[in-house]
């Protein structure tokens, strides 16, 4: 898993929560364009994003009736879907922490971890 | 699974006093209380990998006794990975999964000042309830032994 092998970044969020914003899209859509790749949002509050939302996270996410947010998902250059991240309900410090975690993570670095 | 729980052992805010809620542990770690001083219960967590939402249900079902219906609803789960914990692992697998069940959150929320609310014994062995302003910090077995 590198970072050239990464097509687009997608997130599912909320304009309200705290773990989204700023935590979650600002620095994942940011580094999504430093690298160039495809970034989409998906807003919970919004009829049609929704929608996509479900969908995402029933197929590749952590689904729950009333799910987390943010999920971070990314769209590999071979069409599959990985599930990165979920918010953490302990605190918005843990979800950002988390979330410079991933962003220094040889997922987007473009080092491979072994596997 | 140790460390993880570690990273994930943070003190946060206390949603009925403001105080900070420490994580108690309980089933031999598999558990995780968010209790305040005061013993308010504002958060329980299941650990593990692979996680039984039914009895996960069923554990903060007895927890909460009669007072309120746990429903698939009420929780929530995510999946934790060595990159997102921050841990530096030579396989990127998942590391563990949690579910969380918050107290008086959106289907459940309520402004009553005279609600019933969950609470954990100072003594860490049983949860009880009690008026969400109640000073009692233990359970009725510890309360009267
Ligand atoms: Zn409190
Ligand atoms: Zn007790």
């Amino acid at each position: 898993m590198v970072a050239d092998q990464i097509r687009g970044v997608h997130v599912v969020h909320a304009q309200w929560c705290p773990h989204c914003h700023p935590t979650t899209v600002e620095p994942v859509g940011e580094k999504a364009a430093e690298l160039g790749l495809e970034f989409h949002d998906y807003d919970i509050d919004n009829p049609d994003q929704v929608k996509k939302a479900d969908a995402l996270i029933r197929d590749h996410g952590d689904w729950s009736e009333d799910y987390l947010i943010p999920q971070v998902f990314l769209e590999m250059r071979d069409g599959t879907i990985r599930h990165v991240l979920t918010g953490y309900s302990e605190g918005v410090e843990l979800t950002r922490r988390a979330v410079a975690n991933l962003l220094n993570s040889p997922y987007f670095r473009g080092g491979a971890p072994a596997r | 699974m140790e460390v993880a729980r570690s990273i994930l052992a943070t003190t946060a805010k206390c949603s009925h006093c403001s105080g900070q809620a420490a994580i108690e542990y309980l089933e031999g770690g598999s558990i995780g209380v968010h209790v305040c001083p005061g013993r308010y219960v504002s958060r329980i967590i299941a650990y593990g990998n692979p996680l039984d939402l039914d009895r996960f249900r069923e554990f903060v079902q007895g927890a909460v006794q009669g007072t309120q219906r746990i429903d698939d609803t009420d929780v929530r789960v995510a999946s934790r990975y060595a990159w997102d914990l921050g841990l530096d692992r030579a396989s990127n697998d998942l590391i563990l999964k949690e579910m969380y069940w918050t107290q008086n959150y959106r289907r459940a929320k309520s402004e009553d000042p005279d609600r019933v609310a969950l609470f954990f014994c100072a003594n860490g062995d049983s949860f009880f309830v009690q008026a969400v302003q109640g000073n009692e910090r233990l359970c009725s077995k510890c309360r009267n032994p």
